[in-house]
């Protein structure tokens, strides 16, 4: 059920963004900075549905909290003069790696187990 | 549940492809894309790049006169030549000029549809030739018998070449009093621009000095 409502909105959402208009070059370089702090929340989610902790409200304020703070410390480094938006992108990648790294442990984990059982069985 | 998770789907997906999209655009315009220290370094060369054609200019012209100066021994018929010549080119805008008239300047609206347009800088210029001006410039270019005033993707003007923004300001030589007339007029250059939005002023000067045309006049296909 949960597959399907992602899959169908993901597809909504595609035909919504082909459709919409493109924004300025001043304003897409706040807008790669906030998916990418998405994307991080995303993937974060993932994992702790994994872990069977997920929780929504997290979630949430998470997806929308890290982007607009991923913003707004674009918006202070181009004040100051300093990317700071590399450092925004560097923690959310690294975090996107670490938490792809949970998932992909917590799968093989699973299927070797499985393997495992069906290996024992065999044999008895 | 489903609702929030489906929202943030939506949400995601389009605020990426609308980003894929704006990146493709970014990337087949080019200059816009380039960052403002790249930007910086490519003016400053072309400005030099500028300084030194002028100053290369500078020379052949110096060498022309050189060689006008050795053909002068026959003095009487080359005088008069000379003549000649400098008054073609004053009659073409070859020469800076000086001389009593006005300085106009049109400057854009507020709203959207209030940008000065090509058509309107070419309405001025014909009130103020049908007013006896003899010579006009435009934002320092000058106005001669080939020039264009095109407006490139709607975005701004060029004139013969170099691009130009608002404030105009037309700097006109002639009798003023005829030249004042025109814009003061009934429906004159005045009210034209101020029905469509624009802002014009113009004050009027002993001396308003205007360039020389610094592109060249080429006849290849007309004999």
């Amino acid at each position: 059920m949960v597959y399907i409502t992602i899959i169908i909105c993901s597809a909504l959402g595609i035909l919504l963004g082909l459709n919409l208009p493109t924004i300025s070059y001043t304003y897409s370089g706040y807008l790669a900075i906030a998916i990418i702090a998405a994307l991080d929340s995303v993937f974060g989610g993932l994992t702790s549905i994994l872990k069977k902790n997920f929780d929504i409200r997290i979630f949430v304020s998470g997806f929308f909290g890290n982007a607009i703070l991923a913003m707004l410390l674009t918006y202070l480094g181009e004040r100051l003069n300093v990317d700071i938006y590399l450092a925004a992108v560097i923690v959310f990648v690294g975090r996107m790696f670490t938490n792809l790294s949970i998932i992909r442990r917590i799968y093989i984990e699973k299927w070797s187990k499985k393997y495992d059982e069906k290996h024992n069985a065999k044999q008895e | 549940m489903f609702i929030t998770i489906g929202i943030i789907c939506i949400l995601l997906t389009s605020v990426m492809f609308v980003q894929f999209k704006t990146v493709q655009v970014i990337e087949e315009s080019g200059i816009s894309a380039m960052t403002e220290s790249e930007l910086r370094d490519e003016y400053s060369t072309i400005k030099s790049k500028t300084d030194e054609l002028a100053k290369s200019l500078e020379e052949v012209n110096s060498s022309i006169k050189e060689y006008e100066n050795q053909s002068s021994n026959n003095k009487g018929t080359t005088d008069l030549l000379k003549e000649d010549i400098q008054k073609a080119k004053n009659d073409i805008g070859y020469t800076d000029v000086k001389g009593p008239g006005l300085i106009i300047t049109i400057k854009d609206g507020d709203g959207e549809y209030e940008k000065v347009e090509y058509w309107d800088l070419l309405f001025a210029l014909n009130e103020l030739k049908y007013a006896g001006a003899e010579a006009i410039s435009i934002n320092d270019s000058r106005i001669v018998n080939n020039t264009y005033i095109k407006s490139i993707e709607d975005n701004y003007l060029v004139i013969d070449g170099p691009r130009k923004i608002s404030p105009y300001v037309i700097k006109v030589i002639g009798d003023t009093k005829y030249l004042e007339s025109v814009i003061n007029i009934k429906g004159g250059l005045k009210d034209e621009m101020e029905n469509t939005g624009k802002s014009i002023s113009y004050t009027v000067e002993d001396e308003v000095s205007i360039p020389k045309y610094k592109g060249k006049i080429e006849i290849n296909s007309g004999e």
